[in-house]
């Protein structure tokens, strides 16, 4: 999978959206490089503070 | 060529803050149930006011003190639940939380308490399971009531990390977006005042003043140009002011936009925005300054 997010600094992201092709402000950059920013992102990227997508947001687990 | 989205940025989050984290989580909780035991949790909390503010500790609601005289006159009438980062903020604005909420598992967290133990005699705090042991140490020193929660759901993903008979909360991530879920969630309250959730910087900020940038030169070949092309420019229609996030601020408020979806609208309903600066922008989230709050 290729994954591109360099991009220019002009870009202004109105309504919140990491994916450049909706930012009309947007350039893309002409060079890709494959999964250069995820795979480095995997391994040191994140805080100390549980993320978890989906599933409940509250169990009382009584 | 393909473009990295929010979903994905919250997928490699998630990944990343879970492979970096699951064995010093899993450490404390052993650690912390071994020599504290988790004897009382947030079941056992009641609130003595309805109305509710949650405080945490955006960079720009900090330098605001003007917001601190109006709620120290209407103090006696709201509940604070302020989030540990936000603790120096209220102690140096003379204004004592009722509830104080940790569940960052990194033992720095321990350094909040220990510079405001004077906040903490008789307070409730709320602990992660997932807590460092240092932070328990300081809440008992000073204290506090220790209240548990976890992160961490019966599943299988999580088998070892759950325990049983500890409510669970969706955390988001970060102590902002947790002490919102257990203020609407669990407290109930209503109406609730969001401050200092900001999830960025306003754009005068240098970018290596903000709290990712050393970990994004390591991975960027320590290339700054690079690094800053990371991070995200939001322009806030509230103020009319550009604020910056980097990839895992963004992705927090990428992760309460998720979370706010799934609300009831009752909650959303009784949810106000008390301030202005950031990137927390939600549908349906109204903004109103703090006067406008209190009259409520």
């Amino acid at each position: 999978m290729e994954i591109n997010v360099r991009h220019h600094m002009k870009r202004k992201l109105l309504g919140g959206n990491y994916n450049l092709k909706k930012d009309p402000e947007c350039e893309l950059p002409t060079k890709t490089k494959t999964n250069e920013f995820e795979s480095a992102a995997l391994e040191n990227l994140g805080g100390s503070i549980a993320f978890v997508r989906g599933g409940n947001l509250y169990e009382d687990n009584e | 060529m393909k473009i990295m989205n929010d979903s994905q940025l919250l997928d490699i989050i998630t990944q990343s803050t879970f492979k970096k984290n699951g064995q010093l989580w899993f450490n404390n909780i052993l650690e912390n149930e071994k020599r504290f035991g988790f004897n009382n949790t947030i079941r056992e909390i009641e609130i003595n006011h309805l109305k509710s503010i949650v405080l945490a500790a955006g960079p720009e609601s900090k330098k605001n003190s003007n917001d601190f005289k109006i709620i120290n006159k209407n103090r006696k009438d709201i509940t604070i639940v302020a989030c540990d980062g936000a603790l120096s903020t209220l102690s140096k604005n003379n204004c004592v939380p009722d509830i104080i909420v940790s569940v960052d598992g990194a033992k720095i967290i321990a350094d909040f308490y220990k510079n405001s133990k004077e906040m903490l005699d008789g307070t409730t705090v709320i602990l992660a399971t997932s807590i460092h042991p240092d932070v328990v140490e300081q809440c008992i020193e000073g204290g506090a009531k220790i209240k548990w929660v976890q992160s961490f759901f019966d599943c299988d993903l999580h088998k070892g990390y759950f325990r049983k008979g500890i409510p669970s909360i969706k955390m988001g991530g970060n102590v902002g977006t947790a002490s919102y879920l257990l203020t609407s969630i669990v407290f109930k309250a209503n109406p609730i005042g969001l401050m200092g959730i900001e999830f960025a910087w306003s754009d005068e900020t240098p970018y290596h003043n903000t709290q990712y940038y050393d970990k994004l030169l390591n991975l960027l070949d320590k290339d700054p140009d690079r690094v800053k092309d990371h991070f995200v420019h939001v322009k806030n229609s509230r103020d009319g002011k550009t604020y910056v996030a980097d990839p895992v601020y963004y992705a927090y408020f990428l992760m309460l936009k998720e979370i706010w979806e799934e609300l009831p609208l009752e909650i959303k309903k009784n949810t106000h925005n008390l301030t202005k600066a950031g990137i927390l922008d939600l549908n349906e989230l109204r903004s109103i300054n703090i006067q406008e709050f209190m009259e409520m």
